[in-house]
């Protein structure tokens, strides 16, 4: 699960786990944002963008391939307080392709809509390809 | 563990569930996809995990940094 630490969260996760009598893994817990995007973009992760919160991000971020240019971006607007994996909702991306997929996904029809203050990529179409 | 809203998309990201539903596919990992509200979301997570858990399910892998 790739849920957003929102805050509390990590709360949330350890509570209701031990009400349930799991154990929670949270292997990326405490790791450097910056080297995870790295590493993520390293490793061969393929992302875009698919949502934004409208008054961080504008829409034209979406669609945005997940790749260095976009880090460097997004390194550029660090003043305004984004975190790089977009852990407080300012951004969501859609894997589509990576190491561990058998298979890739291809995305087509596009259109970008604004709902509660957010942009949203929505995908019209898409399918299940060989690598 | 995949849950969507009443309008059939994803909780956070707004995507389709069916989309979200072809990622694990071709991931080849199964997931379980459950509708939920904001207020049902715990009791949906819950019974989620119930049933996995009489399947032998002992822990849960979290994205959280």
């Amino acid at each position: 699960m790739g849920i957003s630490n929102i805050a509390g969260h990590e709360g949330w996760i350890d509570r209701v786990c031990s009400e349930l009598g799991i154990r929670p893994v949270k292997p990326l817990w405490g790791s450097d944002p910056w080297q995870l995007l790295t590493d993520f973009i390293k490793e061969g992760f393929k992302a875009f963008v698919v949502m934004v919160k409208a008054d961080l991000l504008g829409k034209e971020w979406l669609g945005r391939k997940v790749d260095e240019a976009f880090m460097r971006d997004l390194r550029k607007l660090e003043k305004v307080d984004i975190h790089p994996s977009g852990e407080l909702g300012e951004y969501h991306t859609f894997v589509y392709d990576g190491p561990l997929f058998r298979k890739r996904l291809k995305t087509f029809d596009f259109t970008k809509e604004l709902r509660e203050g957010c942009w949203f990529l929505d995908i019209g179409s898409y399918g299940i390809v060989e690598k | 563990m995949n849950f969507v809203s009443k309008d059939g998309r994803c909780m956070s990201h707004g995507l389709h569930s069916q989309l979200i539903l072809a990622q694990s596919k071709a991931i080849g990992i199964p997931m379980i996809q459950r509708e939920v509200a904001w207020e049902t979301y715990e009791q949906g997570f819950k019974s989620v995990v119930r049933e996995l858990k009489q399947n032998g399910v002992e822990g849960a892998v979290f994205g959280d940094l």
